[in-house]
């Protein structure tokens, strides 16, 4: 399983996933709406995923 | 920074203002002006509009204030309580709904204003791709076509008394700039305003992310196409000049300037 931090509420979730493109349709959530980060770096959707990883969602829309 | 250069939004030795919220769109455009001063000659200062909105401004203000102060930018705030009395969340205490029209009016008086002020004779927004798009659509939406008509990154020069505006990082999607600034180390607030919910742009903003999602690059066809149709809608529907508020005696295209009726109804 993959842990998904969602940043902005401090939410967290789990999800089974091999890559990062994966979590969105999953989760039902746009890929358009979140920058996706690992271990503490920004990674694209083409990032493989292992079974115990964590990831972390940063909200792309901010402000007014 | 090719945009700032082809299209000569800034020019030489001019004065910019740079208008500051303390998001990542704004931070990001600051910080990037200041890279090209280094390598082209314009002076710049930075305007910060505190609303008054409860839970929310202040931190915004400080991550706009630490940020301008590490890349040494001047900056001065302006807020609604100083120039009209009152914040925004007395202005809209009865009338949510109308927060995100009624801040922006006052934002945007308070910034033309000032600007003018400092001599300034360019004022940068960091409006994004997102932020554009979402205007033409709603513009289209509500079928106010002077609106639809005058998004482009200059605005007509209809009046002396409006400082022209740039929009430097309207072909940079939103999702970009997050990038960027993030890699970049930027000091920037990443909440949302507590009015953001009672706005017609957020639902404007799903119904795009859904259709990007859905066809790659129709963000950027959507204000490309719109780009190319601009200089005819520019010329049937804005006028060459305005007239100036009656009361303020700030240019307007009405006998009384949306500020002031807002300002007339308290």
């Amino acid at each position: 399983m993959i842990k998904v931090v969602f940043l902005r509420d401090k939410r967290t979730v789990e999800v089974e996933a091999k890559n990062v493109s994966d979590v969105f349709p999953k989760l039902s959530i746009l890929r358009e709406q979140y920058v996706v980060i690992k271990n503490g770096k920004i990674v694209c959707e083409d990032e493989s995923l292992s079974d115990g990883d964590t990831i972390e969602l940063f909200t792309v829309a901010s402000g007014g | 920074m090719r945009i700032i250069r082809e299209d000569q939004l800034i020019k030489k030795n001019e004065k910019v203002a740079v208008a500051v919220s303390g998001g990542k769109d704004s931070l990001t455009l600051a910080y990037l002006l200041k890279k090209l001063q280094a390598r082209y000659p314009f002076q710049m200062e930075a305007i910060i509009v505190d609303e008054g909105i409860s839970g929310y401004r202040a931190h915004t203000l400080d991550a706009a204030k630490s940020q301008l102060e590490k890349l040494e930018i001047e900056y001065h705030i302006e807020s609604f309580k100083d120039n009209f009395g009152k914040t925004l969340d007395s202005f809209v205490e009865n009338n949510k709904e109308n927060a995100c029209s009624t801040c922006g009016i006052l934002r945007r008086y308070i910034l033309n204003k000032k600007a003018r002020e400092l001599s300034c004779t360019k004022l940068a927004t960091g409006h994004n791709l997102d932020d554009e798009d979402q205007s033409v659509i709603m513009n289209l939406m509500r079928g106010d076509v002077i609106r639809f008509s005058r998004g482009q990154n200059y605005y007509k020069k209809i009046s002396d008394k409006f400082v022209e505006r740039i929009k430097p990082l309207r072909y940079f999607l939103e999702k970009e700039i997050v990038i960027f600034a993030l890699n970049n180390k930027l000091t920037f607030d990443s909440s949302e305003c507590p009015y953001a919910e009672y706005a017609m742009r957020g639902e404007v903003g799903k119904f795009l992310d859904r259709m990007e999602e859905l066809r790659p690059t129709t963000k950027y066809s959507l204000l490309s196409g719109y780009d190319k149709v601009l200089p005819a809608l520019n010329q049937c529907f804005i006028p060459d000049s305005i007239g100036i508020c009656e009361v303020c005696g700030e240019p307007t295209m009405d006998g009384t300037c949306m500020r002031c009726k807002i300002l007339e109804k308290e």
